[in-house]
Formats: C-alpha cells, structure tokens, sequence
C-alpha cells in the first residue's frame, strides 16, 4: 500500500502517514471480526453492480444508431442526433409537462402520506390491531398494476361503487375514467392506495427507534400525544423524510410505466401522456433503442440536477445525502 | 474513518465489475457454436432444430421423448425443439432480448415487428432459392401474389419470410335473431333501419329481464371491434384500426378520408343517443365479452369462429338465442364492406446465423404444408391431442397438463375453414357458424393495403400507433369534441408525419402493383 500514500496529499494532517498502515490493519481485523455483515451486505452489492452500475455503460447507445445485431461495440455513432429528434419531437413538451405535472401532484400529495399512516399507525394502541392494519395496508403494493387498474376501472365504471353512490343522491351517472379532468387525480389517488402502506415501513422504524425517555420527559411536562407528535416524534424523524425526499427527488421524472399505462384511454392522452408511455410507443413498438435511451439518460440528468440542488439546500439545515 | 474502507472496496467493485463482463463476453461469444452440429458427419441421425413460437396457449413444452415430436421425427428426420415465450414476459421483449444475447433459433414466428428489425440488420436469411428445394408444399401452397407482397417489404426484393395468408374473412358483423323476433323487425338493410333496430333493443327489453340494461351496440377500448359501424361507410378498418385503401383512386390513410368522417358523425349519434354502449372506450376486453355472453348486447364484429364460447354463454340465461351475420347496412352514398386482410404478415423466418440447418428447418415447415399430413397435423397423437369417441377423433381442449403439439401451417383457404368449422365447433352451432361466414364473406374486400410492411411508419411512433387518431375518434364520439375537429385531426395528422408516410405507401404501392 505504498502508492496509498503517495495520493495523500502534501500536508494532509489528516491521517498522520506513520498511522496509515496501522489504520488499513483495524479495518481488515474489523472486516475479519464482523465477516458475517460483510457476507450479508454482499448480495446487495452484486445488484447494484450487475443490475445499476454495468447497465450504465450501456448509454453510450444514446449517441448511437444502436442495432441490435451489430451490438454497442459496432454501431456507427451519431452525437446528438437522437437528443435533437426528441427535443424535435410534435408533442414532447407536452409529454415533458404531464409528467412534471403528474410528479409534482405525486410529490406533494403521495410523499406525505406515508408520514402521516405511520403517525397514525403509531397511535394505534391495542398491538394486534395495528399488526393486522399494516398487513393490510401492505397488501396492495404486491399487485400489479394490470390488477389495479382492473379495479379501478371497475369501481368508477357506470355500474361501479362511486356511481352507485352517486345515484343514491339523485346525481348522475360520470363515467370518470374518459374524463380529463379527474385523470390525475385518479392516478394520484390510486399511487396512495397502493403503496402508502409499504412506505411507512421505514418511517416505523424510525419512530420505534426514539428514545423513550423523550417521550417519559414531555409526559412530565404535561405534553398531550398531539404535542409529542408534533414536538418529539416529527422531528426526530425528520432525517429520514429528508432522505428519502432526496431519494425521490432523483426519480422526479420517472412515474414509472405501469401506472399510468393501465391507466390510461385515447380521452385522457391530452394530460396522461408521459415521458414512459411515449418511449413505449417509440421503443417497444418501433424498436428504437437509441432514442429511448437518450430519453432515459435526458430523465435520470433531469433527477440528477435535481437531486443536487435540493442536496445542497438540505446540507444548509441537516445533513444530506453527501 | 471509513473512507480508506470505501477506497478498498471501490477497488473491489471495478474488479467485480471486470470479471462480470468478461463473464457476459464470454456467454456472447459462445453463441456461434452450436452451427457446427448442424451438418453432422452421420447423416442418419436426426438433426434437432429450435422453433419459437409465442402465444402458445395452455400446456406444457413437449421434450425429446414425445411421441408428437417422435412422429414428426420418423417423417422428416428433423427433431423439433420448441421454445415459447418465458412466464409473464412480453413477446416482443423476450424475442430482443433473444437477439441481443446471441441465441436465436432455428426458425421463428417473427411478432411485433421485429422481422423487418432483422431484415434491415442483415439479421435474415433470405429464402428464394431454399423454399423451391427444401419446402416445396410451402412454395406451392401459397399463392404467388402472396409472395410477391413478401418481397415487397424488403428493400432488395428477396423473401425474407414465409406469410400467413387467409384467404377467407375472419371477422365479421353480428346480430341476435332472437332479439329482431322479439322486437318485430327484419335484419336491417340500410343505416336508417340499423338505428331502428338499435332503438327497438334500447327500449323493448328484447332480453326479457325486465330491466332497461341493453347495450344495442358495443365495441372495446381505443375505438377496437366495433369495425362494422366504419364498415358501412366505406372505411377500411381492422379491429378498430385505420387501414391503407384506394380513396378517390389513391390509396389512402383510411383514417383520413370523408367515410371516416361520416361514419364518426354517425357513430357520435348513436353514442348520444346510448345506442352504442356509452362504455365502449372503457371496455376491456374480458368485460366486452361478458356483456355479450350475458345478454346485454344486440349486434357486435368479432370472429364467428369464436363463436361457440359466446353462445354457449348466452344460452345459459337465453335458451332461444341465435346469432345471425349482418350484412352491411347501406349508408347513403357510400360502399359499405367487411374489410379482409390476407396475406403479407409475416409468419417464418429463419435467422442468418441458423443458416446452416434452414434446409433442416425448412424440411420441418414443410411438414405441416403437406396435405397429406392434414390428419395428423390437426389431430396430434391420441390422448395428448385427441381421444376417440364412437370411433371418431375428437380434438382436446388445451390443459395444462397436456404436452402442446408444434402447429406451424398458417395457411387458410375455405375448405380448411369448412373442416375447422366441423371440426371445433359442435354439430347444433355448425349451421349457425357457417352462415355468420356466409354473409360476412359476401359483404368481404381485399383492401389495397393489405400486406403493407410496416417499415413506412418508421421514425414516425404516434403514426404508427394510431394514437392522435385514437384520441379525436373517441373524443368526438363521446361529445366532449364537436365533429369539426376532425378537419384539425387530418391537419395535425397530416404534419405530424402522416403525409411523409403516405408518400411510402404510394410508393410501395405502386411497387405492388406492378
């Protein structure tokens, strides 16, 4: 490890360069003390190597004319080409703002809901009727989306629940899914019901990690529950939310395609129409690699960009993800 | 602290990453070997080959020991492999994902386009000289005019393809009998009489429950199967698709023309007028069929050799139901019909790099284009295919038990028609079936278009999808948008690619033609 200490820096004071090997020899006593969270972390850095991190190279195809059977190695490369045919593309402003539209309402409405079931959750006293709660609270996020849109057809078609409703009061019958107006809503509505129960899982664990004796001193000084929630429990929670806000603020643009394509009906295109549903169109039905790709790659710089400036805000009052 | 760990594993994961990809290297380097197996030194053993195949159905992937595949064997030296699709993936995926990794097979059933993808790429072997010589049942069977449409969709005009030719209709209009007689009236002759019938089943309760639930009419989500309202104005339509048709003598984006127009405005009426379901562009598929198997809907376009599923559901709430083929009603001015493609898609191709067992692939294809293999190819082995009642071959339905049997004929003419209507369908239906057939193939036209490639939609997606028309159809029909909107609907097609493209079909079209 000799070259090791040549990357140092030239007054670093940081590590002291006569500790140094001493340093790297704790870490592999540590390494060999705790072999088993090693072992375990293991699989997962398989994933993200084989599954995040080899993918990537595979944008390169983005400046390409990708064929298939040639391969990325022999493609004949064409700079921006594909960046221009999408930024050229009749329509892709208005696919660009359904989609920030759609992420925004998702955003504001679907981020908090799970902070606030897990609040909710936590309140609930009697243990078995929470366990049994969650459980079913969980339950949607392991359908599909073929699945729930089914539903959701079902529930506000002419003969469907809402309408039942509806016509009890007299009111007429709306047949919701063709109308625009209700398209993001439905979609925003629908996101919740699925996964809101699978996203308070972390932000349970972070609650059951509070110190109770925060709690046992507001007690004390006369904290009702409301004020616990709002004085103990929010707050010590906070840096997780900010976590995974940040985390899904990188993704700001990727609604993902399931949703919205089950979804979705040639009446509701004007505002459902996203970024995912174009690239199927473009890349699933007429095999374009390449420009599915770029848009890929114009997403994930979109969240990038993102991601960091909410990043540096972050870093200003707690800490964030770097 | 932690940063000299995280410099040491980062070293870690770029080794890792390097022996992955030489990994994944390695595996694509190996696809090239199997070739040399193909001309095997012993000429009598059987040479196995690999037939993909998607949507196959219920059943379990017969293996080696199969008597199927062991009789098909016998007859043709070829031991056929066959390989479908992997559980809950998507054809079209699952066939790239084939071509990206190196393994393609032998022979294969092309989808989603991907044929002129392997065309363009030199990813195709082209058959013109092969067919004559390995499968001359193939090359015989199929009528010239069809091969002549194959080499039109490739750029150098060799037949990089076997196609699936049709020669009968396969959809057509439909109306229950039971309903007219229960309302009084005729089937109807023209457009006019078709919005009578249509009202008398909105308000009559012709399926007797005694509740205002009739749909006269029905159709499935983006404008699908309700192709028989276009139909009668003139409009070439194919399961709520725009075709390619000679309009004012050229040929034309169905999508486009003045029929189209006149059969949205008629459409728009009927949809007011709750004639046509107002839940057409909601309807799923499953849910469309349930409305018609529970009595709900008078008059529907669909495939009369499906018929029997229907019907056997309706007879269940309606004892009496009968379905007759409607023939096109006449709209004033316009020259009603059914519309029919028949050949041009594509149906076998054998890759470049199974080059070496196309005679072997071809040796099997041909097979199943032999006639007088016909019994065998429709009734399999017995007890995996058919069993045997009153000494006469019956046809299972497909389990999931059951071993799938290799089809791979996809050529129909009215005879094969007339022996699958005898053969699948039970004896009191029969009548009942081949009617329907009778009056659709009357009222049937070979459209101009037919066997377009779909290489003319290239660089243009939202063309080819269909989608801006998708979106003024059903917008129009369900009166959110006034019918003049159309006019901005030809526009906005029209830059949006649609003249670009029409310009290729002229051009492929006037190639055909001569």
């Amino acid at each position: 490890m000799a070259n090791a200490q040549d990357h140092l820096e030239p007054g670093s004071t940081r590590i002291p360069i006569g500790r140094f090997n001493l340093m790297e020899n704790r870490y592999l006593v540590n390494m060999r003390k705790y072999w088993m969270l090693y072992v375990m972390i293991l699989p997962g850095i398989i994933y993200y190597l084989v599954f995040k991190y080899l993918p990537l190279a595979g944008s390169v195809i983005a400046f390409q004319d990708y064929q298939i059977f040639k391969g990325m190695l022999s493609s004949s490369w064409v700079g921006f080409a594909n960046f221009k045919f999408i930024f050229t593309y009749e329509d892709f402003y208005l696919v660009l703002r359904n989609t920030a539209t759609i992420a925004l309402y998702q955003l504001v409405f679907g981020f908090p809901a799970p902070i606030i079931l897990a609040l909710l959750f936590n309140e609930v006293r009697l243990m078995l009727a929470k366990r049994v709660m969650q459980s079913l609270f969980y339950l949607p996020h392991f359908l599909s989306w073929v699945v729930v849109g089914g539903i959701v057809f079902e529930l506000l078609s002419s003969q469907g629940v809402i309408n039942m409703v509806r016509g009890w009061f007299g009111h007429e019958t709306i047949l919701f899914m063709q109308e625009q107006q209700y398209f993001r809503t439905i979609v925003v509505i629908s996101g919740i019901w699925k996964d809101v129960g699978w996203g308070t899982i972390i932000y349970l664990a972070a609650i059951a990690g509070i110190n109770p004796s925060l709690y046992e001193a507001a007690v004390m000084d006369g904290a009702n529950r409301w004020k616990q929630t709002i004085h103990i429990t929010l707050p010590t929670m906070f840096p997780t939310i900010l976590v995974l806000f940040l985390l899904n603020i990188g993704n700001f643009l990727e609604l993902g395609f399931d949703q919205i394509y089950n979804l979705l009906t040639p009446m509701t295109y004007s505002v459902g129409d996203i970024i995912e549903t174009y690239v199927y169109r473009a890349g699933v039905l007429q095999g374009q690699y390449s420009v599915t790709t770029a848009i890929g790659l114009f997403q994930s710089v979109i969240g990038f960009m993102l991601l960091w400036i909410f990043n540096r805000m972050a870093r200003k009052t707690e800490q964030g993800l770097w | 602290m932690m940063k000299p760990v995280f410099g040491k594993s980062a070293r870690i994961f770029v080794l890792a990453s390097l022996l992955v990809v030489s990994i994944l290297s390695g595996c694509s380097n190996n696809g090239e070997k199997p070739a040399a197996s193909a001309d095997g030194t012993d000429k009598n053993e059987s040479v196995t080959v690999k037939v993909f195949k998607s949507h196959m159905g219920v059943g379990t992937i017969p293996d080696n020991d199969n008597e199927h595949v062991k009789y098909v064997e016998e007859k043709t030296g070829v031991v056929y492999e066959l390989v479908t699709t992997a559980p809950g993936s998507e054809p079209t995926e699952f066939l790239n994902l084939m071509i990206a990794s190196d393994d393609l097979p032998d022979i294969l059933r092309p989808i989603g386009g991907i044929e002129q993808t392997l065309i363009k790429q030199g990813g195709a072997l082209a058959l013109d000289d092969l067919l004559p010589k390995y499968a001359p049942n193939v090359w015989e069977n199929i009528p010239e005019e069809a091969w002549d449409i194959v080499r039109s969709a490739s750029p150098d005009g060799h037949i990089y393809y076997v196609p699936k030719v049709f020669l009968v209709p396969e959809r057509a209009p439909m109306i229950r009998q039971d309903w007219l007689d229960k309302v009084g009236l005729p089937v109807p002759k023209t457009t006019e009489e078709y919005k009578e019938v249509l009202l008398a089943f909105r308000d009559k309760d012709p399926n007797g429950n005694g509740k205002a639930d009739e749909l006269p009419t029905s159709g499935r989500e983006f404008g699908k199967w309700m192709d028989h309202l276009f139909g009668m104005y003139g409009v070439a339509m194919w399961e709520g698709v725009p075709e390619w048709d000679s309009y004012e003598g050229e040929i034309q984006y169905a999508g486009v023309t003045k029929n189209m127009k006149a059969a949205i405005a008629y459409i728009r009426e009927l949809y007011e007028e709750k004639l046509l379901d107002n839940e057409t562009f909601l309807n799923k598929g499953d849910v469309w069929q349930a409305k018609i198997n529970n009595n709900l809907v008078g008059s529907w376009y669909h495939l009369p050799a499906n018929l029997r599923d229907r019907y056997t559901a309706m007879l269940k709430g309606a004892p009496d139901a009968y379905v007759v083929g409607m023939p096109m009603p006449k709209a004033e001015g316009y020259e009603g019909f059914v519309t029919q493609k028949s050949m041009g898609e594509p149906e076998w191709m054998i890759p470049t790099v199974a080059k070496d067992k196309a005679e072997y692939s071809l040796k099997l294809l041909d097979f199943f284009y032999d006639q007088s293999n016909d019994e065998f190819i429709r009734f399999g082995i017995e007890g995996q295919q058919h069993e045997v009642v009153n000494g006469k071959k019956v046809v299972l339905p497909p389990e999931d038990s059951r071993p799938i049997a290799l089809g791979m004929r996809n050529l129909t003419t009215k005879e094969d028609m007339d022996v699958r209507i005898k053969e699948t369908i039970p004896e009191d239906m029969q009548k009942m079936v081949q009617d329907v057939f009778a009056v659709s193939s009357a009222d049937a036209r070979r459209i101009a278009g037919d066997g377009l490639p779909n290489t003319v939609y290239e660089g243009f997606p939202d063309i080819q999808s269909h989608k801006l028309f998708q979106e003024y159809l059903t917008k129009i029909v369900i009166g959110e948008w006034p019918l003049e909107k159309f006019d901005e609907f030809i526009d906005r097609w029209n830059k949006a690619g649609g003249e670009a493209v029409t310009k290729r079909v002229q051009e492929w079209y006037a190639k055909v033609k001569n």
